[in-house]
């Protein structure tokens, strides 16, 4: 794929910017900056000659952080190199593609008359790394629809496409809230994935819109208690059964101590009673009150 | 009548002048039928969303094992041992919770045309364990009546059946497809089952399946026939108003076939592996399916809170019980599908039944209701030894059946 020419070194004035049909990357690692500002750039960019000029194709974030006296290797492609050949080449000159960069790319590439959907998914997917399938390309360009918000999360956390897809469940207008709650609260990425689909569900399954739900969850309250707030609003019965559990435990008064346990998903059937006995006199006066508390202890089988 | 709409056909080379492949080019109806090796067309059909996928029909030859033990079976479920045969894969009708979006590989639809080999291999197994009964379906990966318009499947296998001593064919169908099963004496050997909802459930998350009415006029028609048939209540969905539906579709199924007909009755309720979930999304956005409160059960699909199904299944099967009772012993068997022990317990107020005693249990009932099948009379011993074989079979790894393992105990 790459030129078999030798590079050529150009001057930083020689490059020309003001195109930016090519200009997909908008977030750059700090490690490219700082090797850089250290060692000069290593890898030689992609220009195309193009009215006279030498117009950047690849390398904009190298072009960026280089020093502006210091020459720049490239690669210089002739002007009659077909633009669907310069995006394989600006598509393969880059790896690890963010899944905004890839949903960028792809709706750029949806402009050229050569190309239409099947022979994008067919031939380009796989360059950049992505099966090809009509449903994963129809999801990558969701992601354009996204507010800028959260293409700078998505971009900056480098979320895999299942996560970043997430962001589309809620409302482009309630993003920005969104995004206030999980900075105040200081949720973690699974915690954000989490509550995005709490959130999306329940305005959902409510019929409520997605703000009220969110301001009623974060509203004054700290991480652990919003994020209870909307499981509970989210699972109502679980919630109930989870309560109704709790209060028969609280009923429960063994003189030696006695923890019960039962699965939280309610999945699997009993409960587990760990007592700490201290001797055999122990153990036979839980027994006893163990065949008092008989019927409460069943009662847990009620709900279980 | 549900009818797939094809845009194409593509006859394998290798099976094209099965007799499958003949009914296919005559009941085609203006869908093109071309010849050529179906293995390039496989292979390019995976960038096809499944919608489009199913738009496409391949018949070719079945390279492997057609005849298995249900998959759906875990060591922690009660399992009734029930066999399934892969005559196609792949449906074009749209059921929201259907599991083949979330398993297949490939979008299109594919129907096996050496029906010859599938029929030996199904011989030469139900010939190692004479004394066994044996039901099979061919509603596992794809529904067993969806293409017999076209393909006359059940012209072939009907009689194939009727013609074995020890077997029982199962069809389960969301279709009201039964023209040829009228035209043929399935002597009691063919058992047609229907997948049912109530209406409300149908409508929303049954797409492109015919109505519940459709579906129980057409049981109504094969039980008249002299058909056994058998009713899937599942997958049990929870929903508002669930009670009144559930009621409401109980009374008019049982009022559809009359209990004497009905050779088992099972339930299940909704279950799917998580990941499936975002595809459910995507397809079907507007089916609220997802947004139950579905936890992570211990097989690692979504079910379910225990408390809610057990509320279900209890429920529905007091009121099928009711419905019932003048049937007494002319009833017919009522289980779980893909559930542990436990919730049979909760359910049905007695010991889960062991693999053995459920499958010794089908064979028992359905012997004796349904005389004209004339299947050999079961033993319960011989049972305790079949359910070994199978639990051995299971054990090596792949769920095929051992001819080896089965005639070590016949």
């Amino acid at each position: 794929m790459f030129p078999t020419a030798p590079f050529r070194w150009l001057a930083h004035q020689d490059i020309a910017t003001d195109d930016d049909t090519f200009r997909i990357r908008r977030v750059y690692p700090d490690t490219l900056r700082r090797s850089i500002e250290e060692q000069g750039v290593k890898t030689p960019l992609l220009v195309v000659e193009h009215n006279g000029s030498l117009q950047l194709v690849s390398g904009w974030g190298r072009y960026r952080f280089a020093a502006s006296d210091a020459p720049l290797p490239a690669y210089v492609l002739p002007t009659s190199t077909p633009i669907e050949e310069l995006w394989d080449r600006h598509i393969t000159d880059n790896d690890r593609w963010n899944v905004v960069e890839a949903a960028r790319v792809l709706e750029r590439l949806r402009q050229l008359p050569t190309l239409d959907d099947q022979c994008i998914v067919r031939k380009k997917l796989p360059l950049l790394g992505i099966r090809p399938a009509n449903d994963l390309f129809q999801n990558y360009l969701r992601l354009l629809r996204l507010p800028q918000v959260a293409h700078d999360f998505i971009e900056r956390e480098n979320l895999p496409l299942r996560r970043a897809s997430l962001f589309a469940k809620l409302p482009a207008t309630a993003l920005p809230t969104f995004f206030v709650h999980a900075d105040n609260l200081r949720w973690t990425l699974n915690e954000v994935s989490e509550v995005l689909e709490l959130v999306a569900e329940t305005a959902e399954r409510e019929q409520v819109s997605v703000d009220e739900i969110l301001n009623a969850a974060c509203t004054g309250q700290d991480k652990s208690a919003a994020l209870t707030y909307l499981r509970q609003r989210r699972f109502p019965e679980l919630a109930r059964y989870q309560k109704q559990l709790a209060g028969l435990m609280d009923d429960l008064n063994f003189s030696v101590p006695v923890r019960v346990e039962w699965d939280r998903r309610l999945e699997k059937p009993g409960i587990r009673l760990i007592a700490e006995l201290d001797d055999a006199d122990a153990l036979q006066i839980l027994c006893r009150e163990m065949e008092s508390q008989h019927d409460r202890l069943k009662r847990f089988f009620d709900i279980l | 009548m549900i009818s797939p709409q094809f845009a194409r056909i593509i006859i394998d080379p290798e099976v094209e002048h099965s007799p499958l492949a003949t009914s296919i080019r005559k009941n085609a109806n203006g869908v093109a039928v071309s010849v050529e090796p179906t293995s390039e067309f496989a292979a390019g059909t995976r960038h096809l969303t499944l919608s489009e996928g199913k738009r496409l029909l391949l018949v070719r030859r079945f390279a492997g094992r057609s005849f298995k033990l249900c998959q759906g079976w875990k060591p922690d479920y009660a399992c009734c041992n029930l066999h399934t045969l892969a005559e196609a894969n792949n449906c074009s009708m749209e059921c929201t919770y259907c599991i083949l979006q979330f398993y297949m590989t490939s979008p299109h639809l594919t129907v096996f045309g050496n029906i010859d080999d599938l029929q030996k291999e199904i011989s030469e197994v139900a010939g190692s364990a004479p004394q066994r009964l044996f039901r099979i379906g061919t509603g596992e990966l794809s529904d067993s009546l969806l293409l017999d318009p076209l393909t006359d499947s059940t012209t072939h296998m009907v009689p194939f059946f009727r013609g074995l001593p020890n077997t029982v064919l199962e069809l389960k169908t969301k279709t009201d497809n039964i023209e040829n099963l009228l035209r043929i004496d399935g002597g009691e050997r063919t058992v047609v089952s229907w997948s049912v909802n109530p209406s409300y459930v149908v409508a929303r998350d049954e797409l492109k399946t015919a109505s519940l009415d459709a579906r129980l006029k057409a049981a109504s028609r094969v039980a008249d026939q002299g058909y056994p048939v058998g009713f899937h209540l599942d997958p049990i969905v929870h929903y508002a108003d669930w009670k009144t539906g559930y009621r409401e579709f109980i009374d008019q199924l049982l009022a559809s076939v009359a209990p004497e007909r009905i050779a088992w009755i099972s339930m299940g309720s909704l279950r799917f592996p998580p990941e499936m979930k975002s595809t459910m999304e995507q397809r079907f956005p507007r089916s609220t399916l997802r947004l139950g409160e579905l936890v992570r059960g211990d097989d690692g699909k979504f079910h379910y809170l225990r408390p809610l199904r057990l509320e279900m299944y209890r429920w529905i099967y007091s009121h099928l019980q009711n419905q019932l009772a003048a049937a007494g012993d002319r009833g017919p068997v009522i289980y779980l599908c893909m559930e542990p022990p436990d919730v049979w317990k909760r359910v049905f107020e007695r010991p889960a039944p062991t693999n053995a005693e459920l499958e010794f249990e089908f064979a028992e009932n359905f012997t004796r209701r349904f005389p004209r099948a004339a299947l050999p009379p079961p033993s319960r011993p011989r049972y305790e030894e079949f359910a070994a074989a199978t639990a051995a079979a299971r054990a090596n790894g792949h769920g095929f059946v051992s001819l080896e393992s089965l005639s070590r105990v016949d």
